[in-house]
């Protein structure tokens, strides 16, 4: 069942909130700011957005996350004068939805170039191909998605990605959020979806080769 | 694996040296599973990035398209009520009546009133309980006792012999089935149980049964049941009447 404008809204609302006002709170950490605080600035970035797409002043498909962070932090930094941020978000903004296309086309470009026989036509022309990627990517934990994300589809450095990201614990331990942290735990990400998407692809019977069994610490 | 995407990542940032990039593109022709891998991989980034685009267009469109009373709608729903802090008024600069988080009021009062509140959630739940024990125990009671009522009915023999001491001591099951025997009564078919002759087995046994079905007619289960027991016990031997008290036992557990 298609999901309502509202319930799209509220699930985004929702959804970010807990990481925005921790990323806002760690920053500010030392001032007067309370979560009360980062929670009102969080409204007040929604209820900007909701203007500004009225006024033609963003597009609809911004990379919403990144413009979130970004206002917030140039909100936060007027209200408590700590960093000052660039003002023109919506610039900004433009720039860096002309760098994700151009990810984008690159990366079918070079699709495209590589060619294709024998079990890679085979699930290149498969529809079921593009159901089993977007069922494992699904299958990424929250975290994994977001660093991934970060650097596939926002652009993101790994030290950028640290920043957007907090703290997070893996199997009950703190997790310290660095770029190095961060490259690592991208790499594991995507060796292990890669792995998946080909055992899927596999299991399918779209191709015909088992992928290696993956390896963790050399074993 | 690992070194490899790394690799197909430094390929697609164009971040490999002329010379680098020239042995990864032999290797694509001539290593069939470096350029599935790499190929899976590309799909996956690919898949990715169209997936978040899909997710920010989803969310741009509603927030372009959704009116704003239903805007509002999900705005306040999701407010947060929050401690309020040790001192003092706080000021916010983003001001918007209706809708601000508060941040700060009176300490003594807020306190209070939380205490009230609390205290009268737990009376109302306390409440609900010991009205919910009582009515299931009174349900269940009130089962059991039709259960003692059924098998009086159906189990107790009437002493004809002694019409008229039956009479005599109001007892009269046939005419009146709700009416209890009163403590006298009950000692009077005690006192018959007693004092039957022990020679006289079927004497004992309907006697026996009276009592039981008497102690059960006042729901004394305990008293019965313990009647019950001793009865199939020392009339083992009829096996037709051990049966019975047996039956009445299960009936009654």
């Amino acid at each position: 069942m298609d999901e309502t404008y509202e319930e799209i809204v509220r699930k985004w609302y929702l959804r970010l909130r807990g990481d925005f006002t921790d990323i806002l709170m760690s920053k500010y950490h030392d001032t007067e700011m309370r979560l009360a605080d980062a929670e009102n600035i969080y409204q007040d970035i929604f209820l900007a957005i909701h203007r500004n797409l009225k006024e033609g002043r963003v597009s609809e498909d911004c990379d919403w996350r990144n413009y979130i962070l970004r206002i917030g932090l140039n909100m936060a930094s007027k209200r408590y004068r700590q960093i000052i941020r660039n003002s023109s978000i919506d610039e900004i903004v433009d720039d860096e939805n002309t760098e994700r296309l151009e990810r984008l086309q690159r990366v079918t470009d070079l699709l495209s170039q590589i060619p294709a026989d024998g079990d890679d036509a085979a699930f290149l022309q498969d529809p079921e191909t593009e159901a089993i990627l977007r069922e494992e990517l699904e299958h990424c934990s929250e975290i994994s998605a977001a660093i991934i994300r970060g650097k596939y589809y926002e652009g993101l450095s790994d030290a950028e990605i640290a920043e957007s990201i907090p703290e997070y614990r893996d199997n009950g331990k703190p997790v310290e959020v660095n770029a190095k942290a961060i490259k690592a735990r991208r790499w594991l990400c995507m060796k292990d979806l890669v792995y998946r998407v080909k055992l899927s692809l596999y299991n399918d019977g779209i191709i015909t080769e088992k992928p290696e069994r993956r390896k963790r610490n050399g074993k | 694996m690992e070194n490899k995407i790394e690799l197909f990542e430094r390929y697609i940032d164009n971040k490999l040296d002329t010379d680098e990039k020239l042995k990864f593109d032999l290797r694509l022709k001539t290593d069939r599973q470096f350029a599935s891998d790499f190929r899976v991989y590309l799909l996956t980034v690919r898949e990715i990035m169209l997936e978040a685009k899909r997710e920010d267009e989803e969310f741009g469109n509603a927030m372009m398209n959704l009116p704003e009373g239903e805007f509002m709608r999900v705005i306040q729903s999701t407010r947060r009520r929050h401690p309020e802090p040790e001192h003092g008024l706080r000021f916010s600069a983003f001001r918007m009546s209706g809708f601000r988080c508060e941040t700060s009021r009176n300490i003594s009062d807020g306190r209070r009133s939380r205490i009230r509140e609390r205290w009268a959630w737990i009376s109302s739940i306390a409440a609900i309980l010991v009205i919910g024990i009582f009515s299931l125990f009174s349900v269940r009671q009130s089962g059991m006792d039709k259960v003692d009522d059924m098998i009086v009915e159906a189990n107790f023999v009437p002493d004809f012999s002694r019409g008229a001491e039956v009479r005599e001591h109001g007892i009269q099951w046939e005419d009146s089935p709700d009416l209890k025997p009163s403590d006298e009564q009950i000692k009077h078919f005690e006192r018959e149980y007693y004092a039957v002759t022990a020679t006289d087995i079927q004497a004992q046994e309907d006697a026996g049964m009276r009592l039981a079905m008497v102690y059960l007619k006042v729901h004394d289960r305990e008293k019965a049941k313990a009647l019950l027991s001793e009865l199939s016990k020392r009339f083992a031997d009829d096996k037709e009447f051990a049966a019975q008290c047996r039956k009445i036992l299960e009936q009654l557990d």
